[in-house]
């Protein structure tokens, strides 16, 4: 405040100077009008000297509040601003850049840009975008590592646009949360690329040891059933007189259940084998595969008196060898356990279920309690004895594997002497 | 026929006496000599470790051959007796338990002149080895020697 009114008594004192120097403008022949004209003059010019001043308070009002906006707007931006010459050096540099830096402000002014990059290559990369925006006058955006006052480095997104004047402006944003971020999701990215290869890796050695134990269920737990069956058979046929039909029933047991292991030996083997082959997919086509299937069963007991239900156009993408054990299983089945019906009726057909495309074989047979239904897939088990349908256990259990393998569902619903049905998805 | 003979190369004493047994009841009466493992049959073969100096003119009309054998195992045996100029036509079966995919295409591509896997009911095993008796011993002409 003293300031404005010495500045203003300074004024008052050069005014009134000058007015002395001046050439009077009243003289002794000054009429009284011409006096009253010249007052009034004056006041009228006072007047818009007092409205003239009243504009220069606004407008230093209007450019302070500029400032404090162009304080807050440069200096206290989220990004970090600088200015930079033809001759790359700092120009102009805003707060955020400088706590950005760790440095003050100053320190950075008439710096070479060199000051904030940590190496040669660095420079160079820098130099490069500065050229090509110069150049281009576009925009240049890039990513690199800066380098802070204390020597500590940390990534900065940089955007460099051409200004006036041949100077360039740098847009600096810090972007060490997010490369942290990246290198924190590279990490997790690489430590789960790891795993999966141990896992897969693994996953080789446990396939490996099924495969040698396939093998050698394969191999050595047939060879003594061979013999078990040869020697029951050689002892049947060298001492066959030595023996009463009691000692040759016992025998044929031997055999009979022999034969059975064999089988159940297959059976384990045929599972593991599914389990272990690989997919390849094709459009298959079901109906054509069941038509097939209900021709080859017809011939084996052509007495018997089944009527095959099967739908046109059923087509699925699957492994068309698997699927034809699906159908060879779920058919075969139906065959089998409408055996002890005078006149059967088997039916393959398509439903919507829940919304999915379902496939369903039903027939009109033994059933089943469904009490028990969870034990239909299991390996092995059973729901009828072998004197009443034979088998081993194996097929839905198969089915269910192939079923599982192709991403689909199978479950079944029936009734005791009201048939069964089988149900499976295929994919989704 | 009397030179026609078999090589049984079987390490199972069993299936030894079953096969020996099925042969007789075929009224298969030729020589049957058995090695008990890869390396012994390769030695009998080719005249040499165990059996150096044995005469190995006189090749026999089949080899019946295991693939899962002590010491050197099947497959092996194959390859070798392949590579051997003396033994490379000699008819080779394999008669094994086995019938992984894997086994059956390995032992056609090492050469082997047939494969037939043991059936464990022995009315049919009885059944193969008489097919298979008749058909090396009678019926196909070995190689010029």
């Amino acid at each position: 405040m003293t300031m404005t009114t010495a500045h203003t008594q300074d004024l008052r004192l050069r005014a009134e100077a000058l007015f002395t120097a001046s050439e009077n403008l009243i003289t002794e022949s000054t009429s009284p009008e011409e006096i009253t004209q010249l007052f009034h003059e004056l006041k009228v010019h006072q007047i818009e000297l007092q409205m003239q001043n009243e504009e220069l308070r606004r407008a230093q009002a209007d450019l302070h509040y500029s400032q404090a906006r162009y304080f807050d707007l440069y200096d206290l931006a989220p990004v970090g601003y600088m200015t930079l010459s033809d001759k790359k050096l700092i120009q102009e540099v805003n707060l955020t850049a400088a706590t950005m830096f760790g440095i003050v402000r100053s320190a950075l002014v008439k710096e070479g840009i060199s000051r904030i990059l940590p190496n040669d290559n660095h420079q160079l990369i820098f130099y490069k975008h500065l050229k090509q925006c110069v150049e281009s006058s576009a925009v240049q955006e890039w990513e690199m590592r800066l380098l802070r006052a204390d020597g500590e480095q940390f990534w900065a997104h940089l955007q460099v646009a051409p200004g006036q004047n041949e100077e360039c402006w740098l847009v600096i944003n810090d972007i060490t949360d997010r490369k942290n971020a990246e290198e924190k999701i590279n990490q997790l990215h690489l430590e789960m690329e790891q795993r999966v290869t141990e896992r897969t890796a693994q996953l080789k050695v446990a396939y490996q040891e099924m495969e040698s134990f396939a093998y050698s269920v394969s191999h050595d737990l047939r060879a003594p059933l061979r013999s078990i069956d040869g020697f029951s058979l050689a002892l049947l046929e060298d001492y066959g007189d030595k023996l009463d039909d009691g000692g040759k029933d016992y025998l044929r047991r031997v055999r009979c259940a022999t034969q059975k292991m064999a089988q159940l030996i297959d059976d384990i083997l045929k599972l593991s084998r599914i389990t272990r082959c690989e997919l390849t997919l094709e459009t298959v086509n079901l109906t054509k595969i069941a038509e097939i299937i209900a021709d080859e069963l017809h011939s084996t007991e052509p007495e018997r008196k089944v009527e095959f239900v099967i739908k046109k156009g059923l087509k699925v993408n699957g492994d068309s060898r698997l699927l034809k054990v699906v159908l060879d299983n779920l058919l075969g089945n139906a065959w089998k356990y409408t055996s002890s019906h005078a006149k059967s009726r088997i039916e393959f057909g398509r439903s919507k279920v829940d919304g999915k495309t379902a496939y369903f074989i039903r027939d009109d047979g033994a059933g089943f309690d469904t009490k028990y239904a969870d034990k239909l897939f299991a390996t092995f088990q059973r729901l009828h004895t072998e004197q009443e349908f034979p088998g081993t256990g194996i097929g839905l259990s198969l089915v269910q594997h192939i079923i599982h393998r192709h991403g689909g569902t199978v479950w079944a619903e029936g009734a005791v002497e009201q048939g069964a049905t089988l149900w499976f998805t295929v994919g989704g | 026929m009397k030179n026609k003979w078999i090589l049984l190369v079987e390490d199972n004493a069993d299936d030894e006496e079953l096969s020996r047994r099925a042969l007789k009841k075929n009224k298969i009466l030729n020589e049957v000599i058995v090695a008990r493992d890869g390396a012994e049959a390769l030695d009998y073969l080719l005249g040499v470790g165990n059996h150096a100096g044995h005469n190995i003119d006189n090749l026999p009309a089949v080899v019946l051959l295991d693939l899962k054998l002590p010491k050197i195992d099947g497959l092996e045996v194959l390859r070798r007796l392949r590579e051997n100029e003396k033994t490379a036509h000699v008819p080779v079966v394999i008669l094994t338990s086995s019938r992984e995919e894997q086994d059956i295409a390995n032992a056609y591509m090492n050469g082997c002149n047939s494969y037939i896997r043991k059936p464990v009911d022995f009315t049919q095993f009885n059944e193969a080895i008489q097919t298979l008796g008749l058909y090396w011993l009678l019926l196909n002409e070995p190689p010029v020697e």
